[in-house]
């Protein structure tokens, strides 16, 4: 399964396709949960659900589309982006890391060196 | 001040020396300003003694004198009868004494015909000047022209101006022909003719008054006088002058008498000319002539409205016409200044059934930019009551109002008309225009009332509008086209409004180059692991609810950072990567990176090291933030 982003959302008008996200990716709630304990032992917790999760992914690609992914960033790095992730599953997220690092990590020749570049994301399932 | 009286008195004067007699020139002067107390004595003694206060000065007859045969006492002698030694025919008080100090006497001539002060301060207590003559016997003698009593000050410091309390004028003459002369201390000034017998000759020589004020002092005294005029025996006049000018004339003569014709003639005169005898013209004589700059208010035709006609009231027809046109004819016009100019009808004025024409005409003309308003406020009102009678009734009213103004800023000309017309048979109510004629005998034809109101509105101009709204309309069209070299090249599914390049830029091979000026330096190509970080200016924020919000303007800036780490490098090259580092601090280079792009910017790592690990294995690494070109 391909990793895939779209934006801006909700017109769409830009696709690309990433491959799969390395092992490694993270998927956490964003709720928050305050603990207040009374001096007969007694809990009382406080919560705040926003419905929405922190996403992270790493993933090693050629140079070609580690310059499509920067282009795609300059252009919506502050639009909200579809994805379709190799889950099959679509989130609203919105780019949350920046600055946005490629990082060379090994190549058979120029026009293929693989980038390692992290997605930081944050957003709601659809 | 010059007092002129023509009267009728007996004088007997008497000389201190008994054994002379000398007849009397019949004419008196007598000069007398000072505190010298002068006191004639004409007893039956015959002697005439002159105490004063000074001592210097007592003269003292110290034996009889018999006066009775001439009656007389002539001082043509130069006073040497008296004051012996002066022979300078002058009659002179000591400025020594303590009393008689501050008194001058003028000279003194030997006729004593007429008393002459011609510089006259007198500020002492004791100037008293009393004449008192209680010859009985003498009156038939002494009823010549030798009998005149002259004061005549040509000074400034009259007897008038500085008479004190104590120092007052009295004449009094209680037998025949007396005239007192009272000087208050309030300035009053009293001619008070009490005739009790010699009716007729003695009105006409003591009623001629004339003031004529030449001095400066007299004027001033005069401000606030108070001149009456009583005639006891004939008339009773008034003349009061103050000074705010108004001039009350009120003659009652009684029937038969004789001041009909002077005192019915009113002359008010007034001209607009020079105001420097505007004071005076109303103290001199009783004609009011007031002469004052251009720009006084002059309201005298105004005050003729009350002037009352009462016989013309009730007569002719003829009598009536003529007062009414006499009183309408008001031309008033000023120039220079602000005038303000109200008129009114008499409302006791009536005049016959008939037509009237009335025709007020205001001039006003002026100099300069002053904001005038003539408006006249004219009433007609017509009543005829009708008898059976009566045929033909007509009521009709002229009425032309024209209002000019010109040659002047902010003026209004305004005419209001409103015409009433009040009849028993008609009523008209709430109307705000009503033209109502009504004849009350009913034989005339039905008013007929035509009022036309025409508004027409005409389009000036078409002023089109147009209404834009700025509706952002977006749409977005993305594809995908599911491949598996799609994650691998550059293939981004660009659809409409895309703002990511659908060409790849283009890459090819280079060496690392730094240039600076003329030093280019050229290293191997970086190792792996360099990276390139890409940052930009974001908001990102978190709403309560959980929620993000991030904003990026495109106009914010953008960084791009390489960090790249280069080995194997000569001793040579070290060395001249420090020289270069050292030469080009803060200074923008340019950077031809291994893919054959060039960026120019800053290397950010000025305290880069260099590693020499083996030989020829040196070891350098430094960041640079630019742009790609």
């Amino acid at each position: 399964m391909s990793f895939t982003l779209q934006a801006p959302y909700p017109n769409l008008a830009t696709t690309t396709i990433l491959p799969t996200p390395l092992l490694g990716d993270n998927e956490n709630l964003r709720n928050r949960l305050d603990v207040h304990r009374s001096m007969t032992g007694v809990r009382r917790t406080y919560i705040n659900s926003f419905g929405t999760s922190a996403l992270v992914y790493n993933f090693n690609i050629l140079r070609p589309k580690a310059l499509e992914l920067e282009e795609f960033i300059k252009a919506y790095n502050a639009s909200q982006w579809r994805i379709t992730t190799h889950t099959g599953q679509h989130w609203l997220v919105h780019l949350t890391n920046n600055p946005f690092q490629f990082t060379s990590v090994n190549a058979s020749n120029p026009g293929r060196e693989v980038i390692t570049v992290q997605l930081q994301l944050e957003g709601r399932k659809q | 001040m010059s007092i002129r009286v023509s009267g009728v008195y007996v004088q007997a004067l008497c000389s201190d020396t008994p054994t002379k007699s000398r007849s009397a020139s019949d004419s008196m002067s007598l000069s007398d300003v000072a505190s010298a107390t002068v006191v004639r004595v004409a007893s039956a003694s015959s002697a005439l003694s002159l105490t004063d206060d000074a001592t210097q000065i007592v003269v003292s007859s110290g034996s009889e004198i018999d006066v009775s045969a001439s009656n007389s006492l002539s001082l043509t002698d130069q006073a040497a009868l008296i004051w012996e030694s002066n022979t300078s025919d002058e009659l002179t008080f000591s400025e020594d004494d303590v009393i008689a100090a501050n008194v001058f006497i003028r000279s003194v001539s030997s006729d004593l015909s007429g008393l002459t002060d011609e510089a006259i301060c007198s500020y002492s207590l004791a100037s008293n000047l009393s004449l008192s003559d209680q010859a009985d016997e003498t009156a038939d003698r002494n009823l010549s022209v030798s009998n005149a009593l002259s004061f005549s000050d040509l000074a400034s410091a009259n007897v008038v101006r500085n008479v004190s309390r104590e120092s007052g004028i009295d004449l009094s003459d209680t037998f025949v022909g007396i005239l007192v002369f009272n000087k208050d201390f309030e300035d009053d000034f009293g001619i008070s003719d009490d005739v009790q017998g010699g009716l007729i000759r003695n009105v006409s020589a003591s009623s001629a008054l004339s003031l004529s004020d030449v001095a400066v002092r007299i004027k001033e005294a005069i401000a606030n006088d108070v001149i009456e005029f009583n005639f006891d025996a004939i008339a009773e006049g008034q003349v009061l002058q103050v000074a705010s000018s108004v001039l009350s004339l009120e003659d009652m003569a009684l029937p038969g008498l004789i001041l009909e014709s002077t005192s019915n003639v009113m002359s008010l005169t007034h001209a607009a000319t020079l105001s420097k005898n505007y004071e005076e013209s109303i103290s001199d004589s009783f004609s009011l002539s007031q002469e004052a700059l251009p720009g006084i208010v002059i309201v005298a035709a105004s005050n003729l409205v009350d002037f009352q006609i009462p016989e013309l009231y009730g007569d002719l027809n003829n009598e009536l016409r003529r007062a009414a046109s006499s009183m309408m004819e008001f031309l008033d016009v000023a120039e220079l200044g602000a005038f303000v100019y109200s008129r009114s009808l008499p409302s006791e004025l009536e005049v016959l059934p008939g037509n009237k024409y009335l025709n007020l005409t205001d001039s006003v003309s002026f100099k300069g930019p002053k904001y005038v308003t003539a408006s006249s406020s004219l009433v007609l009102s017509d009543h005829v009551t009708t008898t059976n009678s009566t045929i033909n009734k007509s009521v009709s009213n002229f009425l032309s109002f024209a209002d000019k103004c010109g040659q002047v800023k902010s003026a209004s000309a305004s005419s209001i008309i409103n015409m009433t017309h009040v009849a028993e048979r008609r009523f008209y109510l709430a109307s705000l225009l009503n033209f109502n004629d009504v004849a009350s005998n009913n034989k005339s034809k039905a008013a007929a009332n035509v009022l036309s109101l025409t508004q027409t509105m005409a389009v000036h101009g078409t002023f089109n509008r147009t209404i834009e709204h700025d509706l952002n309309l977006s749409h977005g069209v993305t594809f995908e086209i599911p491949r598996k070299s799609n994650e691998c090249t550059y293939s981004p599914f660009t659809g409409s409004g895309s703002l990511v390049p659908a060409t790849s830029p283009t890459l090819t091979t280079g060496s690392l180059t730094l240039t600076y000026n003329t030093t280019v330096l050229s290293l191997r190509n970086p190792d792996f692991n360099n990276q390139h970080t890409y940052g930009n200016d974001r908001i990102n924020r978190t709403t309560r609810g959980g929620s993000i919000d991030v904003f990026a303007d495109p106009k914010w800036p953008k960084q791009h950072t390489l960090k790249v780490s280069v080995s194997s490098l000569s001793e040579f090259q070290i060395t001249s990567f420090l020289s270069f580092l050292e030469e080009s601090l803060g200074q923008e280079i340019q950077l031809d990176d291994w893919e054959g792009r060039t960026w120019v910017g800053i290397i950010t790592t000025p305290d880069a090291a260099v590693t020499r690990d083996r030989d020829c294995k040196h070891k350098l690494t430094f960041e640079f933030e630019g742009e790609l070109q």
